[in-house]
């Protein structure tokens, strides 16, 4: 599903991002990408998302070359990708219902299929009861919850979650991670980066860590090594 | 595409009621520039009968000697009516010349002197109109060719120009002045209220960076997450038309009568023929200048 072949990314200060990374992840994997800040983690996944362009190598898609897609068609690309980030980036003033139903509104679905597939997120990500309530009102597991349920309300093909149990405690970060394999259960492919011994060793599912931008260590079904 | 519609409308709505407070400003710059543009366009009409008047009483006077014979008379008519630039040849004969100077006497003394002269001291006339005011220098030169002729020169006494013509002259400088001054401040009116609408439209991208954060996440496309911002502009271009012509049509309802009494037109009444048009073009040029000043920031701060 996605292949990166000797990818590098340099900044203009001359900071390294990534450093001539080739790795390839199939449909319905959960690959957790692991490292210390700096390692390059972020750097991968902003161009995963065509966020930023590699200066080096090549990024397929299901064999589209995504650094070759212009950026009017860019939309297009990013509506197969759900993306949940640490910092939740909820719209404070919608409500649960509002800030999920928008996702799909962007994306030009209709009414009726936002009632139905909305009111199905929150059930998957049980959040039902709070559909009324604003981004305030609710704990950071929740935060979580919702932003996991608009990520992928537009049924991505691929889940990108940068650190996504950053800011939560241990009993939500476990809850969180549940969802995440529910999730991948369905179907989705799941990238996740984090810092948690924790959530890498209760996946057991592949691990990849980068340490300078490389790429040192990718076992199938590894834990947390550093 | 109704329904995407649909929601850049609602979303345009909720930004201009968001952003009310800050888009005072852009607002109040494009009533003014509207205002001005209006205010050149009534002006010129306010000023148009009061011209066309004056322009009727322009003519040129050519005096023939007393004896002028009729048939000489008669064929140098024909002549002058073939001119192009010639309306009309009104042929005063001598006895009607007299006949409107008398009339035109008030005093006996003057009559009682022309009796005792015992004969017709008047020669006939020509009033020449040409058909547009620009083309009296033209007809003129040509009645000078034809005084200076050995066949006309025995039977003509003078041509006149009548002095309105250079009255007219000045005021179409002056008209022509103040309209080119009115439109340069219009186009600075305009490119300031574009600059403040661009400012105003660049603050509301920013405080919707978190939706166009999200759109972006979520692959929205770009006519979606543009759309809100033009429809804001436009918006704001909307109520600034309406302002205008609630300002321009009380301004003019209560200057009509002062400005009657200057101009001929009645101001109000005109307006009135031509609200509508006025009113679309009010409205309509806000729009368009609401929806330039969004493209222009949209284009700059606004990266989907």
């Amino acid at each position: 599903m996605i292949y990166l072949d000797g990818v590098s990314k340099k900044y203009k200060k001359g900071d390294v991002g990534v450093k001539d990374v080739s790795v390839s992840i199939n449909r319905g994997e959960f690959v957790s990408i692991v490292g210390q800040s700096g390692a390059g983690k972020t750097s991968l996944l902003k161009i995963l998302l065509g966020e930023e362009k590699p200066t080096a190598g090549t990024v397929f898609f299901d064999s589209v070359d995504i650094t070759k897609i212009p950026s009017r068609k860019m939309n297009q690309y990013r509506r197969r990708i759900g993306v949940v980030f640490q910092d939740f980036r909820l719209l404070p003033d919608k409500t649960v219902y509002e800030n999920i139903a928008f996702a799909m509104e962007a994306s030009g679905k209709k009414n009726t299929q936002i009632k139905k597939d909305v009111s199905y997120v929150l059930k998957l990500v049980g959040l039902e009861e709070k559909a009324d309530r604003f981004p305030s009102d609710l704990s950071g597991g929740q935060k979580q919850r919702v932003a996991i349920a608009r990520a992928i309300v537009n049924q991505p093909d691929l889940i990108i979650a940068d650190e996504p149990t950053g800011n939560l405690d241990p009993i939500n970060t476990s809850e969180i991670v549940d969802i995440f394999r529910k999730i991948n259960a369905l179907g989705a492919t799941v990238i996740l980066t984090t810092h948690n011994k924790g959530v890498v060793d209760k996946l057991e599912s592949r691990v990849i860590t980068m340490e300078d931008g490389k790429i040192i260590r990718d076992t199938t079904k590894g834990g947390f090594v550093l | 595409m109704f329904t995407t519609l649909n929601r850049i409308l609602a979303a345009g709505f909720k930004g201009f009621y968001r952003n009310f407070t800050i888009s005072l400003s852009a607002i109040l710059v494009m009533v003014i520039s509207l205002l001005s543009f209006a205010g050149i366009y009534l002006t010129s009409e306010l000023l148009k009968p009061s011209i066309a008047q004056l322009e009727k009483k322009v003519d040129v006077n050519l005096y023939f000697e007393t004896d002028a014979g009729d048939e000489e008379i008669n064929f140098l008519k024909a002549e002058l009516e073939k001119i192009d630039q010639v309306a009309s040849v009104e042929y005063v004969t001598r006895d009607q010349a007299l006949q409107n100077f008398k009339e035109r006497q008030t005093s006996d003394v003057i009559l009682q002197a022309l009796d005792s002269i015992g004969e017709n001291p008047l020669g006939a006339v020509f009033n020449i109109k040409a058909k547009q005011i620009s083309q009296y220098d033209e007809v003129a030169s040509f009645l000078d060719v034809i005084e200076g002729s050995p066949e006309y020169a025995p039977i003509i006494e003078r041509v006149n120009y009548n002095q309105n013509k250079l009255a007219i002259d000045k005021l179409n400088v002056i008209i022509t002045s103040v309209q080119r001054f009115g439109i340069a401040i219009s186009a600075l009116l305009v490119i300031l209220a574009i600059i403040i609408t661009y400012n105003t439209i660049r603050l509301a991208i920013y405080t919707a960076r978190n939706e166009v954060a999200v759109m972006r996440l979520v692959g929205a496309s770009k006519f979606f997450a543009r759309g809100p911002f033009i429809v804001e502009g436009i918006f704001y271009g909307l109520v600034a038309g309406i302002i205008a012509l609630l300002i321009l049509w009380p301004a003019i309802y209560y200057a009509a009568p002062f400005l009657q009494e200057i101009f001929i037109l009645n101001l109000y009444d005109f307006f009135l023929t031509k609200v509508w048009v006025v009113g679309a073009f009010l409205i309509i040029a806000g729009m368009i200048l609401g929806a330039i000043s969004s493209l222009l920031a949209i284009r700059k701060y606004l990266e989907i």
